[in-house]
């Protein structure tokens, strides 16, 4: 989580407490998960995210307060000279057995998982070495729909109930496409009055998806594929709107760009659009123009660079000299950069020598 | 078919907000005239409410009492809880089939009946029992059954819906020599529907009394001197929680836990449609005390004729001016209201209640917060049982002293015990706290039916622990109990002789765990159905070597790790159960094993599932 | 925006006016929505189409396509009347009061609702109270203020409200457009304007015009503000613009009357396009130069709330396109500059120099700090929100400023007004959206949306295809009938190319800022009897 989420400690407010025998300063109000975060102590947890509201329903962070209680770290404040233990072999078999019965209700096959490598049930699963489900339980079907949505698939076997959806379209998108229905082991995701979530008011904004924990619901493949291992990211901003989303763009090997997630730092914290989120594969489209183009005889055709180039600045320079410098115009652009447009205006008003350069601000 | 007109008229009748979904919901309901939340219904109250159609959804989803599929013009619903399963549940819905030749899940062919398995319906004295739409009918048997069809084939759709004389409160007071009789002592004497019968009878008189002569200070000062401890299970002191309540002029909330779910109890039903001014009365106080200007009583949707006294009760009062403004020409305000419930046992927690007030799930809240900091419309609010309530009235009118007269030390007052399951006398029976098992058995529940042989006792409700023969003695308040293993819970006695099996029995108890989780936590999701499915194993005779052990550590683990006291509960039946049956039990876990107590209801019960 | 995105929480309400917010600026309007339904905060919303943020709101106005003025004009009638603005701020920061006061006597409610043909006038002084009441209010607003002939005028009046309320200078107020591109806000920064160096630095000052000279090495720089964009397109056709130079822009899809813009393109005598796809403009040049795309690009981006971001490589670059600057950079060279920019920072450590608001950052600092302009210096830790304690013209300015009707009204030829605007799905032109494949999909054709009483009328039903027409063109598209539009009134989005919406729409502008008036001009919508196979298809 962003470290800014939690905040420096205000003077007078500050607690002080131990976790696992290490001394903590947290803000009043924190609670242990976000001071022990703020401190890089690791408790696992599932139903927890810092975009939404706390939950407190997995139980997985279960974490042991003064020596006799047991608290969810993710929602128990701070107190002072609280003492908390993180791990100790009770709360690992609770941890374990937690686990196990998250895998016994689930159907959690991970080759064939789009989230295989970045699964945070799969990482604890083999922190806690949980045991494969012995078969002996019933275990409901749940919805499976990875076809009816443009966006999303939805693999409920997969799901571990955390309510991160819910509350992500709740809270964060807050479009309440999903909720939960049904009751104790029955419990399952809805989308609308039980619509497929392709028929459904879904907005396809795909947070969702970004903060599900486990491959119940994920994204539609856009472009490429690629084991999430394999896939390299690094961030940039959305090319649509003025909000100026940060955005994590993922590619794999083959530099196909494969995902897109919201990235927490930037003014979206986190959130995308459903074209943040999927609009991004046309700069991977065939009919990309990969060369200069120059008209002849009413038809375009391939040149150099040099050719171009030659036959732009000779024609610039045929027209200044005949027809004045403000015989030309330049749109510079609201899609490139401060770089570009700076350069394009300097350009117009240093070489060419007129002030005519506008870009379509009132489109 | 519901037109989106009907649709905006109940809307508007019963208000947009969110919480008036469960009323625009019950009304719908009754409406369609086949108990069905059509699709196309929902669609209209999400834009009506201007509510996401997912909220209504998974609200529909949560509450029992609620299908989106089409019924029948009656719902039967039978109940399959403890007390009934003990006198013989199976066998009604094995006469229904016979009389309808429907199975639970399935609709008569005239569009008149559908048949569902049911949990408690309070009614647990008169058991086996079934509620047909809101009509409750006790004491079945395969005559009783014939005869109610009949009647129902005969009814116009039109006419009043009428519950049994036998569920009549004061029907189910247990007459009996030797009660300490405080709560009931009016039950049958009062008139309910009249105001003026319970003025006769020092109504209200608490109230003026605080209102004339204490502060709000004084009136608390008095209930914790007293020593109340909470009515509805858990035991915590009513004083000490009405404290917990900031001061301040923020809105804050009295609220009435009339939930009354837990297997066996059936004590809150009675004290609201005998005495319902009695509960109104306490809640005044609470509200005099904390400052609080609202109450909600929130009761179950299946307590049709309870909701009913209350109302009339509650309009009484104010036409009485002793709710509203000003009472009693004091410049004390307070009104109630009541809320009802959809037929969800993990609403009797308070904070699930409060989300299903707020028209949400019944999830429970984890705390803190606690309600006394931010509870109903995220304000301070209390929650106490009727039977809490009920008693504050006597307590600030007699004195804390006279409260403390009787029970023990720590558990002063009396208690509401409710008899159920193979005794000659079953019903309420007021008696002091600390009263033994035997005496509740035979002074008051008049011995074994039939001279049969005592084998086990569940106190408490389904959550209850399980006394065997040699807790007999022990005295019955809220700390013996826990002292020795098992609880008081909410008074429930339900009490077996040699016919119950004890694996079918837990079974049973399983059964409706796992139907009443409410599914947000994992332990309790999870632990519940695994729980159930061992209890099935076992009493199907395929249990493996170690899953009687397993049990004990499932439960233990949804114990440790549940996030409310429901998950908190199957390990108290099990440990007992399996503490003083065990060997029973682990003869069940052969193949060829012979029960004939658990193989009559086996096949019929559980077969569905 | 005179505030920053993330005051959205300290914002006790919200005037919504002129922005399909939800569809446009989808993750500021989930912001919004979050305080409004989730916290409780007022919304306020006027828009001829109930647009998806009305539902919650506590006052909706739906009003027609171009009498925003008015109704502010009638909401600050109230509020003066009433004695509800903030005396403080108006007494010690503005000026103009009494001018101002003295226009809006005559808006009163009943005037107001006659204008923006409101049923219930009532709702402007309940509305006018409740914003009254919220300190501060945040008021939000997009093209829908600003493409008006009197666009220049429409957001002056919300700066006059917004001050009327003191809700300048204070985190949560504002005046907050929503820019529509992502670099808009930069373009405009960085002097991509006609009569603007960088940081808004008017060419016709010597001083200025001196300055960037000596920066840049240059002989003297042209004094006379240049064309705006219609202009260009005007005086092309006129002869008297020859060559056009288009970087990343497709004004044959983008701009209004779509005819008037061909017939100018048609006329250059060089046209040249610089872009990533052989767009609709692009099909008119002599001489088509590919461009990288957003992520094969480093360099930096500035948002609707003034943020700097640094943008980076995430790809390697497509086919033999080349960075919009690099090929810049080479025409000039071509042209006898000595420019030799190594990559997209050395050009910003020029922009540091000449363009004060930026002075202050760098990439180093970009990559770490959330910067907001001005930033003035490299200590400086830039403006979350601009006007605190004092305006940069010193006093504020309330403009009295008077209703003006549109360019074109409603007759019995064209008796309907046509709106445009974007949908969630796509933007702007579809270059990008209608490329990328979900989006496609999601929205893959145009439509004309109408309401249900107006489609009666024209006995049109949903989903046939009709033609809409105005004095510019017609163009044939499918009816979206629905009861969320004002009555008399079609929307049309612009994305798509094969039912271009800017066939339609009216080159009028505003006078002062050259604005065109997209979202009003009149039109006529007809059923097209079904054809048959035989017939052949349509146009």
């Amino acid at each position: 989580m962003p470290k800014d989420a939690i905040g420096p400690i205000v003077q007078g407010q500050g607690i002080s407490l131990t976790i696992d025998g290490q001394a903590v300063m947290g803000n009043k109000g924190q609670t242990i998960l976000e001071a022990a975060l703020a401190h890089d102590i690791d408790i696992p947890y599932l139903c927890y995210n810092p975009r939404i509201s706390k939950t407190g329903a997995c139980r997985i962070c279960l974490v042991r307060v003064n020596e006799t209680m047991f608290k969810t770290a993710c929602t128990e404040p701070i107190a002072p000279d609280m003492r908390v233990v993180t791990e100790d072999p009770e709360l690992t078999e609770i941890r374990k057995g937690i686990l196990e019965m998250l895998l016994a209700e689930g159907d959690h096959n991970c080759l064939y998982c789009d989230a295989n490598g970045a699964c945070e049930l799969q990482n604890l699963v083999m922190r806690y070495d949980a045991a494969m489900p012995s078969g002996d339980f019933p275990r409901r079907h749940r919805t499976i729909d990875e076809a009816s949505s443009k966006g999303l698939k939805r693999n409920e076997d997969r799901c571990v109930l955390c309510g991160r959806c819910v509350k992500a379209c709740a809270e964060v998108q807050l479009n309440n496409v999903w909720q939960f229905t049904g009751r104790g082991g029955n419990t399952h995701l809805t989308s609308d009055l039980d619509a497929k979530i392709g028929d459904s008011t879904c907005v396809n904004c795909g947070t969702c998806a970004q903060l599900c924990p486990t491959g119940a619901i994920t994204l539609q493949p856009v472009l490429g594929r690629g084991a999430n291992w394999d896939l390299k990211k690094e961030s940039s901003i959305c090319i649509y709107c003025g909000v100026g989303c940060k955005i994590d763009f993922f590619k794999n090997k083959g530099g196909q760009l494969v995902r897109a997630l919201g990235h927490p730092d930037g003014p979206n914290q986190g959130h995308l659009c459903v074209k943040g989120r999927f609009g991004f594969d046309f700069i991977q489209k065939p009919a990309r123009l990969s060369k200069p183009l120059i008209r002849e005889n009413g038809a375009f055709k391939e040149a150099t660079w040099d050719e171009a180039l030659d036959f732009v600045a000779a024609r610039l320079k045929e027209i200044k000299a005949q027809h004045g410098p403000d015989a030309v115009a330049a749109l510079t652009s609201a899609k490139c950069t401060n770089e570009d447009n700076y350069l394009m205006q300097k350009f117009m008003r240093a070489m060419v020598g007129t002030n005519n350069v506008d870009h379509c601000a009132r489109l | 078919m519901m037109n989106r007109e009907t649709v905006s008229r109940i809307v508007a009748a019963r208000g947009t907000g969110r919480e008036n979904l469960m009323m625009v919901l019950r009304d719908l309901e009754t409406l369609s005239g086949n108990n069905q939340l059509s699709p196309e219904t929902l669609e209209h109250v999400a834009e009506e409410m201007n509510l996401p159609a997912s909220a209504i959804s998974g609200f529909v989803g949560f509450y029992t009492m609620f299908s989106t599929r089409p019924r029948a013009r009656y719902v039967l619903r039978v109940c399959k809880s403890g007390p009934c399963h003990v006198m013989g549940s199976g066998t009604i819905f094995g006469a229904l089939e016979k009389y309808l030749g429907i199975r639970p899940g399935q609709a008569t062919a005239d569009g008149l009946f559908f048949l569902e398995k049911c949990e408690c319906l309070g009614v647990c004295s008169v058991a086996p029992a079934m509620m047909v739409n809101y009509d409750l009918h006790g004491n079945l048997t395969e005559a009783k059954i014939k005869d109610l069809i009949a009647a129902y084939r005969a009814k116009t759709p039109t006419a009043a819906e009428q519950s049994g004389p036998e569920v009549e409160g004061r029907a189910c007071v247990i007459r009996s020599e030797g009660q300490t009789k405080r709560l009931l002592e009016t039950v049958g004497r009062v008139d309910p529907s009249s105001i003026d019968s319970f003025l006769q009878h020092k109504g209200y008189a608490a109230v003026r009394k605080a209102l004339a002569e204490y502060t709000p200070e004084q009136v608390l000062q008095i209930v914790k001197d007293s020593g109340l401890r909470g009515r509805g299970g858990a035991g915590f002191p009513a004083g000490l929680k009405w404290s917990f309540i900031p001061k301040g002029d923020m809105p804050k909330y009295v609220i009435c836990n009339a939930d009354e779910g837990e297997p066996g109890t059936f004590k809150d039903r009675i004290l609201m449609e005998e005495n319902p001014h009695l509960v109104l009365e306490g809640m005044l106080l609470c509200g005099y005390a904390i400052g609080a200007a609202t109450g909600y009583i929130y009761v179950r949707g299946e307590f049709r004729r309870a909701i009913d006294r209350l109302q009339g009760a509650i309009a009484q009062a104010r036409a009485k001016g002793l709710l509203g403004q000003g009472i009693a020409g004091s410049a004390f305000h307070f009104d109630i209201f009541v809320k009802e419930g959809g037929g969800a046992y993990v609403c009797g927690e308070e904070s699930s209640l409060i989300n299903s007030m707020e028209g949400l799930r019944g999830y429970p809240r984890f705390r803190p917060p606690f309600p006394a900091g931010s509870g109903f419309r995220n304000s301070p609010t209390t929650v106490n049982n009727v039977e809490t309530f009920a008693s504050t009235p006597l307590i600030v009118l007699n004195g804390a002293d006279w409260y403390k007269s009787v029970g023990t030390a720590k558990c002063p007052g009396t208690k509401l015990f409710c008899l159920s399951g193979r005794l000659n006398r079953t019903g309420l029976a007021e008696l002091p706290m600390g009263t033994t098992l035997r005496e509740v058995i035979e002074t008051h529940g008049g011995g074994m039916k039939d001279g049969g042989k005592f084998k086990f006792a569940q106190v408490g409700g389904s959550a209850g622990g399980i006394l065997a023969a040699d807790l007999l003695d022990l005295p019955l308040d809220i700390d013996q109990t826990l002292q020795a293993g098992v609880t008081l819970g909410s008074g429930a006695v339900l009490v077996c002789g040699e016919e119950t099996c004890p694996v079918d029995f837990l079974l049973n108890i399983l059964s409706f765990f796992d139907h009443e989780s409410c599914g947000q936590c994992t332990p309790c999701r999870v632990g519940s159905a695994q729980l159930h499915h061992l209890a099935r194993k076992l009493a199907g005779r395929k249990a493996a070597p170690g899953d009687i052990d397993r049990m004990v550590e499932k439960a233990l683990l949804m114990k440790k790790a549940s996030l409310c006291a429901m998950g908190q509960s199957p390990i108290l039946p099990v440990t007992t159960m399996v503490r003083n049956f065990r060997q029973e039990f682990e003869r069940h876990g052969h193949p060829d094993h012979n029960c004939p107590a658990c193989d009559r209801t086996l096949q019929r019960l559980y077969r569905a599932e | 925006m005179t505030n920053s995105i993330r005051e959205i929480p300290a914002s006790a309400g919200y005037l919504i006016i002129g922005t399909n917010t939800t569809e446009n600026h989808p993750v500021i309007g989930s912001m919004l929505k979050n305080e409004v339904i989730n916290k409780g905060k007022k919304l306020i919303v006027a828009d001829p189409r109930r647009i998806e943020l009305a539902r919650w709101a506590d006052y909706y106005f739906p009003i027609a396509p171009g009498t925003n003025i008015a109704l502010l004009n009638g909401l600050m009638h109230v509020i003066v009347k009433e004695g509800l603005y903030d005396r403080a701020f108006v007494e010690e920061r503005c000026e103009g009061f009494g001018d101002l006061a003295k226009t809006l006597e005559k808006y009163t409610p009943e005037h107001v609702a006659g204008i923006c043909g409101l049923a219930n006038p009532q709702d402007i002084v309940g509305a006018a109270r409740l914003m009254a009441g919220l300190k501060p209010m945040a008021l939000y607003y997009a093209m829908g203020i600003t493409q008006f002939v009197s666009g220049v005028n429409g957001v002056k009046s919300t700066a006059n409200l917004q001050m009327l309320l003191g809700n300048l200078g204070v985190a949560g107020g504002g005046v907050n457009p929503l820019r529509g591109q992502s670099n808009v806000q930069g373009a405009c920064d960085m002097g991509g304007l006609p009569n603007v160096f960088p940081a808004y630095q008017p060419v016709t000052v010597e001083e200025n015009r001196a300055k960037f000279a000596a920066a840049w090495g240059s002989g003297a720089l042209p004094d006379k503000p240049g064309l705006t964009l219609m202009e260009m397109f005007n005086q092309a056709i006129a002869g008297n613009i020859k060559a056009l130079y288009v970087m990343g822009e497709n004004p044959v899809l983008s701009d209004p009357d779509q005819h008037h813009v061909i017939e100018a393109l048609e006329a250059l005598d060089l046209f040249v396009v610089q872009d990533i796809f052989m767009t609709e403009t692009a099909r008119y040049a002599d001489v088509v130069l590919p461009a990288y795309g957003f992520l094969e690009k480093a360099g930096t981006v500035t948002n609707t709330e003034r943020r700097v971001q640094p943008m980076h490589r995430v790809l390697e670059p497509w086919g033999q396109s080349k960075d919009d600057w690099w090929i810049i950079m080479q025409i000039a060279r071509r042209l006898g500059a000595d420019w030799d920019y190594k990559d997209a920072e050395a050009i910003f450590e020029e922009i540091r120099r000449v363009t004060p608001s930026y002075a202050g950052m760098t990439y180093a600092r970009l990559e770490e700090e959330l910067l907001q302009w001005p930033c003035p210096t490299p200590e400086h830790p830039g403006t979350q929100f601009l006007h605190k304690g004092k305006f940069s013209r010193g006093q504020g300015l309330l403009t009295a400023i008077e209703f003006t009707p549109p360019a074109e009204g409603t007759d019995p030829d064209f008796p309907l007004i046509l709106t445009t605007g974007r949908i969630l799905e796509h933007f702007h032109t579809g270059t990008m959206s209608r490329n990328s494949r979900v989006l496609d999909e999601l929205a893959p054709e145009a439509f004309v949306e109408m309401n249900r009483h107006d489609a009666q009328d024209h006995d049109i039903g949903d989903g046939e295809v009709v033609a809409v027409s105005s004095r510019r063109g017609s163009i044939r598209i499918k009816a979206r009938v629905v009861d969320t539009i004002k009555p008399g009134v079609v929307f049309i989005p612009f994305h798509f190319a094969e039912a271009a919406a800017n066939v339609l729409t009216i080159g009028a502008y505003d006078p002062v800022a050259k604005i065109p008036e997209l979202k009003v001009c009149a039109c006529a919508v007809e059923k097209v009897l079904p054809l048959t196979d035989t017939a052949g298809g349509l146009s």
